[in-house]
């Protein structure tokens, strides 16, 4: 197997398993490998970590990407509330926010529950596809 | 004029339409997949956007990420490129239901043409001869014979609903037909599940010539000459030229001129591509009709120095052609090779690699419309298109050899591609002599034995 035919078992990976931040995990008894793309600055989004349990780094941000092109919505759009606050604790799979296009509306969960750390984009702005849309760190 | 066109595409292609965009002023807007992010369409567009993930089902066929693009950047028209959504009748509906131009031709006329029995339909109640056999499908053997004795052996029997030769026989002579009927109803049968069979004439040493048009909304249609496209494998085209080297001019421009006149009987608003099935005497038979831009379009730009990608868009802007058929000229003769991602020792197998070293030989009468460059990925995701080089010269043999000399001095290093096979054609006598069919890559196989190792590209 050469080099690049790995790379696109991660890509189909991450295309068919990735959650809603573009990453995925895989973990056994022994190891546990996450893989994400790398984010538009150039940093991964994702760290790669290998080896026993209990050996992992302090949690950090996890930056959930825009999982289709459209507009976002950042309110609730019964009560116009918003759906989420900085700061706010999550839960996994709660809604953070809606992405419409061509009447098609797309919902934006939490990949796990944390605390809402930043919000990278306002209400009714327009987003491409995997842009970074808010972060949040996972609680442990 | 448009402010902003979005272009539905990627590669080369994508490349093409925005710089003839920039040409006239537009401003672009290029869509591309997370895989496509680094690369040099997406660069000298005015804007990019992201439209999905690698997998073209979800970024460069996703129609509805595509229009929610054009939305949000404000782009007017679409230009779809080949591929793709080129020829999706479905798609041109939406961006015209969308308020947005479309840049070709309308959804009927997609989807008109993308039935093959409705296109030869159209296009025989239009005035171009198709090619004689069975409307329908055949009974049986003997209703096989009647119409075979009409249009005269050989014929070919076709399964209908076959590919890869299964279900096809050649039969030369009344006598052979019955069992070669019942032979090819049976494995149609079973590698189909249908054993109905179409009869056709066959064309022993056929030319795929095809007929580059250009029709504006106000009934305007001129050609653009032919393109002698025989040269291909698996239906893929590998060298294209213009002139075809196979007719005397007087035929080819009255084959040209009967196309004209039915494209303009039919309405058909934009550019198109009629292809046909030349036999060896010269006759001419419609095979299908391109409802968009096609790759092998720039040898045409070089021997009538129209630009057809910007007149596409001048056409779809509601503008006239500003030229009539007589104002066409020929001057020269023009070579395209496909430099492909392929190994054609290893019978054209597609590679994927990161490009190392790259050079491409240029200098006079040369052109190359390509997206590569070096330490860009070849993504197995997609096409294997590298590079076309497009030779112009004031005479066949000029073309030839500067095709030969630009090739020669490429480098291409990363990954096997087709130039070592390209540059052993374009020394080989058929192809020197340019009588040549569509069987010319089955014919020599010989082509696409390992070379012994000499410079890059050179093969010789």
């Amino acid at each position: 197997m050469k080099l690049s035919d790995v790379r696109d078992l991660l890509d189909t990976a991450l295309d068919i398993l990735g959650d809603s931040a573009g990453r995925v995990e895989l973990a056994d008894g022994r190891r546990r490998v996450r893989i994400g793309r790398v984010s538009a600055s150039g940093a991964p989004s994702a760290d790669a970590v290998s080896g026993p349990e209990g050996m992992r780094a302090p949690p950090e941000g996890i930056t959930i990407r825009a999982p289709a092109i459209g507009v976002i919505s950042l309110r609730d759009n019964r009560t116009d509330r918003p759906l989420v606050e900085l700061g706010q604790t999550v839960t996994q799979g709660q809604t953070l926010a809606f992405i419409s296009s061509m009447e098609i509306t797309t919902k934006v969960t939490a990949p796990a529950a944390g605390v809402v750390e930043e919000v990278l984009v306002d209400d009714g702005d327009g987003v491409e596809f995997n842009a970074p849309l808010l972060k949040i760190i996972p609680s442990v | 004029m448009f402010n902003k066109i979005l272009i539905a595409n990627r590669g080369e292609i994508a490349l093409r339409v925005i710089r003839a965009c920039q040409e006239l002023g537009v401003s672009t807007v290029a869509v591309h997949s997370t895989a496509d992010a680094d690369t040099v369409p997406v660069s000298v567009a005015d804007e990019s956007v992201c439209i999905g993930p690698p997998q073209v089902t979800k970024s460069y066929l996703n129609m509805h990420a595509i229009l929610t693009a054009a939305k949000l950047t404000g782009a007017e028209a679409i230009h779809p490129g080949y591929g793709f959504l080129a020829e999706n009748e479905t798609f041109a509906r939406l961006v015209r239901n969308s308020g947005l131009v479309f840049i070709g031709p309308s959804a009927d006329h997609i989807a008109r043409m993308g039935q093959k029995a409705e296109a030869r339909k159209t296009m025989k109640e239009a005035g171009l001869p198709i090619l004689p056999g069975s409307a329908d499908m055949v009974k049986d053997g003997d209703e096989a014979k009647r119409i075979a004795a009409d249009i005269g052996y050989p014929v070919l029997l076709k399964a209908a609903y076959g590919g890869g030769g299964r279900g096809m026989r050649v039969v030369a002579k009344e006598e052979d037909l019955g069992p070669a009927f019942a032979q090819a109803a049976a494995e149609a049968m079973n590698a189909f599940g249908d054993g109905s069979l179409y009869l056709e004439k066959f064309i022993e040493r056929p030319h795929h010539i095809e007929i580059q048009i250009l029709a504006d909304q106000r009934g305007g249609v001129v050609h653009l000459g032919e393109r002698e496209c025989s040269i291909q494998r698996r239906h893929q085209k590998l060298i294209e030229e213009s002139p075809s080297p196979f007719l005397a001019r007087d035929r080819a421009l009255q084959i040209c001129e009967t196309v004209r006149q039915a494209i303009a009987r039919i309405g058909y608003e934009g550019a198109g591509t009629v292809e046909l099935i030349v036999d060896e005497n010269r006759r001419f038979y419609f095979m299908e009709m391109n409802t968009r831009l096609q790759v092998e379009h720039p040898i045409t730009e070089e021997i009538t120095g129209i630009d057809i990608v910007k007149e596409q868009i001048r056409i779809a802007s509601g503008q006239p052609l500003r030229f009539r058929q007589d104002d066409v000229t020929f001057r020269g003769h023009s070579i395209e090779c496909r430099a492909l991602a392929e190994d054609a020792t290893l019978d054209f197998r597609p590679c994927t690699g990161t490009i190392q070293n790259l050079h491409f030989g240029l200098g006079p009468g040369i052109r190359v419309e390509t997206h590569i460059y070096s330490g860009y990925q070849i993504p197995a995701t997609y096409d294997s298109l590298l590079a076309k080089f497009i030779s112009w010269g004031l005479t066949r043999a000029e073309s030839i050899s500067r095709m030969r000399r630009a090739i020669r001095e490429t480098v291409i290093e990363g990954l096997p591609t087709t130039l070592p096979w390209h540059s052993q054609v374009l020394v080989e006598p058929d192809f020197v002599r340019g009588t040549y069919t569509t069987h010319y890559v089955a014919e020599h196989r010989r082509l696409q034995d390992p070379a012994p190792a000499t410079g890059a590209g050179s093969g010789s």
